[in-house]
């Protein structure tokens, strides 16, 4: 959270995070290379331009799918939220891999020769069969999206470009994905005769397509969309909303609503962080206001908003009981809207 | 219920826990993972491109149908320039011959390339009789052989590896820039051989051929020497994908 922006707002779980991100990255490279050349010294060699481009090409790979994994896995176990808190940065290192294996695909390839080394690498040949589609192509696209999303990772484009548009945009590194697939296997895939690349890809898309399937699952069974009977929904026992904890319940509109308690008050909010979409009702209440797992941002829960000097609001719903069981409206207030509560007492009874 | 994680907060002792265990549980597989990668690579083959001291080479030189050099040891020798360019524009005066040129050898079993130094000095018209060697597809062969297309410098040692569907785009560069279409296959021994291809009478491929650089084709066509170098010709259409 911030009142001015900054080029990175840097605390020590960022710098270590970086600089283990970093670390192994290094290790990757160092390990690939001198694999590489001891297995194959000359003259049977791998020509070391190549050898740090695929080095640069399988390190990005396997970057991705940690990536696309931190997401799920956080969802599915909390404890997974450190590697999740600084995912931005490895996105980011993750961008210039691609790039650096980019240009020297670009250059050792590409260059040297009659044409422009862009337009040899990426338009220099047709296809004349399904195997000879031209891998590059695929590459050079998701090449663009990561571009895209390295470029606004920060937090001035998720404020300006407002967090739905924000999201839609990073959502395409689903697409890009895609397309990296698409790039090994009608490239790599196409020469070399080892099982050890092909196992390798189907075990990560197999495996991070079961990470979402179960994170969504469990998603969805937490908080299943519930009808509105005379404009309110039941959320449930008062005394089952864990103290300083929430319960999220899912409207038929598709909205999902943070339902918190805070001492002898139960209050709702909406589930969706404004700062990148994160679920505000798997945070708690720290300090006094709901803390966001994600990044931390925080919100008061009277009225939704950011305590001073931050200026962020998110909406508020109206709670009320009966008999013991708490309904929200279905309706949501305007961003930093004031409500009341409901008041319990110690245990839970109302 | 867990303490929840804050970045800018002191790390819950289970979330601790968790780091503990998976950075260096990550660390450890990345490092493993590569080493797997990296050692599962096909090997390039052995190709030698010595760049280390020039050599000389002595012979007669022709230019058609391609840059080479039929030298007094009895070898033909394609010659190519530095870069991924063909040598046709620096030597096309000099066809006919007896020259010593000044290079690099590029060699890939048994078979010999010369990348020719820039400037003058690369090439020497010598005294004597151009011996007349060359005996352009004697006694051809109807063939049809199932093969690679390479660009031959990049295949004799200046990229490694230099086939394959990675280095397509390289290929497809260097034999538009003049470098020689070879192919890759094998004779009747196992042993494996590169023909020089020629499509209708040219080492300048159509597009439709080049398309197939670098991928499995069945090529029919006629199978004749210049000097002790195979060549294969065929037209444009008996080039086809393989399997079809």
């Amino acid at each position: 959270m911030s009142v001015a922006y900054q080029a990175v707002q840097w605390n020590r779980h960022k710098k270590v995070y970086d600089l283990c991100a970093g670390g192994a990255l290094l290790v990757f490279i160092v390990a690939f290379v001198a694999v590489g050349v001891l297995l194959h010294p000359a003259p049977g060699e791998v020509a070391v331009p190549i050898l740090v481009m695929r080095a640069l090409g399988v390190c990005a790979l396997v970057l991705l799918h940690v990536i696309l994994a931190i997401g799920p896995l956080h969802r599915l176990d909390a404890r997974f939220a450190p590697l999740l808190y600084n995912r931005r940065h490895l996105g980011v290192l993750f961008f210039f891999v691609c790039l650096l294996h980019a240009f020297i695909a670009i250059g050792f390839y590409g260059g040297f020769g009659v044409q422009n080394p862009l337009i040899a690498l990426l338009g220099g040949y047709g296809s004349e069969t399904l195997t000879g589609i031209p891998f590059e192509l695929f590459g050079f696209g998701a090449l663009a999206i990561f571009f895209l999303m390295a470029s606004t990772s920060h937090d001035f484009f998720t404020r300006n470009l407002t967090p739905r548009w924000w999201k839609l945009l990073h959502s395409l590194v689903y697409v890009a994905y895609a397309l990296i697939v698409a790039h090994v296997v009608f490239g790599v895939l196409q020469t070399e005769k080892s099982l050890l690349l092909p196992t390798l890809i189907g075990v990560g898309v197999m495996g991070l397509t079961a990470l979402h399937l179960a994170a969504g699952v469990r998603e969805n069974s937490r908080s299943p969309a519930q009808g509105a009977a005379d404009g309110w929904v039941e959320v449930g026992p008062a005394s089952e909303i864990p103290e300083g904890r929430a319960r999220v319940i899912g409207l038929e509109n598709g909205d999902r609503v943070a339902v918190y308690r805070d001492g002898d008050t139960v209050r709702a909010i909406t589930n969706v962080c404004p700062h990148q979409g994160g679920p505000l009702g798997e945070g708690a209440v720290v300090d006094g206001c709901v803390t966001c797992p994600w990044h931390g941002y925080q919100f008061n829960l009277e009225d939704g908003t950011s305590p001073p000097p931050y200026t962020e609001r998110i909406p508020t719903y109206d709670v009320r009981t009966d008999a013991g069981v708490v309904f929200v409206k279905a309706d949501a207030n305007e961003p930093g809207t004031p409500t009341q509560g409901v008041t319990i007492e110690r245990g839970g009874a109302l | 219920m867990s303490e929840l994680y804050v970045g800018y907060l002191k790390t819950p002792a289970a979330h601790m826990r968790v780091i503990r265990v998976i950075v260096p549980l990550l660390a450890i597989g990345f490092a493993m993972l590569a080493a797997v990668v990296a050692g599962s690579m096909r090997e390039p083959g052995e190709a030698v491109w010595n760049t280390g001291a020039s050599q000389q080479w002595t012979g007669r030189l022709i230019d058609d149908p391609y840059p080479m050099l039929l030298t007094d040891a009895g070898e033909t020798l394609l010659i190519v320039e530095i870069s991924k360019v063909g040598a046709h524009e620096r030597l096309r005066l000099l066809a006919g011959q007896r020259v010593t040129l000044e290079g690099f050898p590029l060699e890939r079993d048994g078979r010999k390339m010369i990348e020719l130094l820039t400037g003058d000095a690369a090439f020497v018209v010598t005294d004597g009789v151009a011996g007349e060697g060359f005996a352009h597809a004697e006694r051809r062969t109807d063939v049809d052989v199932v093969g690679e297309i390479v660009d031959g410098k990049c295949f004799f040692g200046a990229m490694k590896p230099g086939d394959g569907k990675g280095h397509k785009a390289c290929a497809v560069l260097c034999i538009r820039g003049g470098l020689p279409p070879m192919v890759r296959t094998r004779d009747l021994t196992g042993e494996w051989v590169y023909p020089l291809l020629l499509v209708d009478g040219s080492s300048v491929l159509p597009e439709e051929v080049l398309d197939l650089v670098a991928e499995p084709v069945r090529i029919e066509g006629t199978l004749g020497r210049i000097g002790d170098l195979w060549v294969l010709e065929c037209d444009g259409a008996c080039v086809r994908p393989y399997p079809d």
